[in-house]
């Protein structure tokens, strides 16, 4: 593996965690207490649509889903494979510093174990 | 800690689990779109021929769907729930139910070192779905 894919399956995986950090902070952007049934949802999809940071989420997350493409042509999946974890840990440190969620040590835990595991199934 | 909202808990688990086999379904349409196209070696220079030869295909249009459908459900789910709850929980059939198919299905072998990685990610899983799905529940 060069460091060129190397390099572009962090890319990958920064991709698309950004873009998970986008879609939450739209949805955070709307006000979700009052969504009962499927007409409140449609709407309430409506005005997150609105939302810019959503755009540029779908455009990150969709470059990062034509870079995979290149990615897989180079190297096997199964070696690309533990850089899934990167997301993981991407995720929560993102949700704990941009979008003040509440990381219990629940929580923590059971995503370092995802990782933990995600390098045991990889590696093996 | 003890989930504040367990029946709120059951509703977004089940949601994002339904979630997470669409996203499965595109990514496997994908995959076999990618390989229908029959193109070797993509770089960053015949990625528009690749592309255009993948989507000739009904396949992948199917995966398209599902990605747009996934993404509609996703925007629900996350009104429910935090980043850090969801999307851990949400990306794990890959890891858990591939492999468990695999051996039930294609009777693959699986060597131990890779059941106890699976065994650690059901734990994670485990644990953070039981941790109250929103941070800032009313």
């Amino acid at each position: 593996m060069t460091l060129k894919i190397l390099g572009l399956i962090i890319f990958v995986e920064l991709c698309e965690a950004a873009s998970h950090v986008l879609f939450k902070q739209s949805v955070n952007a709307v006000d979700t207490s009052s969504l009962h049934n499927l007409t409140d949802y449609v709407r309430f999809l409506g005005t997150v649509l609105k939302q810019p940071a959503v755009w540029a989420g779908l455009l990150l997350f969709t470059g990062g889903i034509l870079t995979w493409f290149v990615v897989l042509a180079h190297v096997e999946l199964s070696r690309a494979f533990p850089f899934g974890s990167l997301q993981y840990l991407a995720i929560i440190l993102a949700s704990a510093v941009f979008l003040r969620e509440r990381i219990d040590r629940r929580r923590l835990v059971g995503t370092l174990c995802i990782v933990l595991g995600i390098l045991f199934v990889a590696l093996n | 800690m003890p989930p504040r909202n367990r029946s709120l808990s059951l509703k977004v688990l089940s949601l994002i689990l339904f979630w997470d086999l669409l996203t499965s379904v595109a990514e496997l349409s994908f995959k076999a779109g990618a390989s229908a196209a029959g193109m070797s070696d993509v770089t960053t220079a015949n990625l528009l021929e690749f592309l255009i030869r993948v989507l000739s295909h009904v396949i992948p249009w199917i995966g398209i769907a599902c990605y747009i459908a996934s993404f509609l459900l996703w925007i629900a789910i996350l009104s429910r729930a935090d980043l850090s709850f969801a999307y851990p929980i949400g990306n794990v059939i890959d890891y858990v139910l591939v492999p468990v198919l695999s051996v039930i299905i294609l009777h693959e072998t699986i060597p131990l070192l890779r059941w106890v990685g699976i065994g650690c990610i059901v734990i994670g899983v485990y644990l953070i779905s039981t941790s109250a799905a929103q941070s800032h529940d009313t």
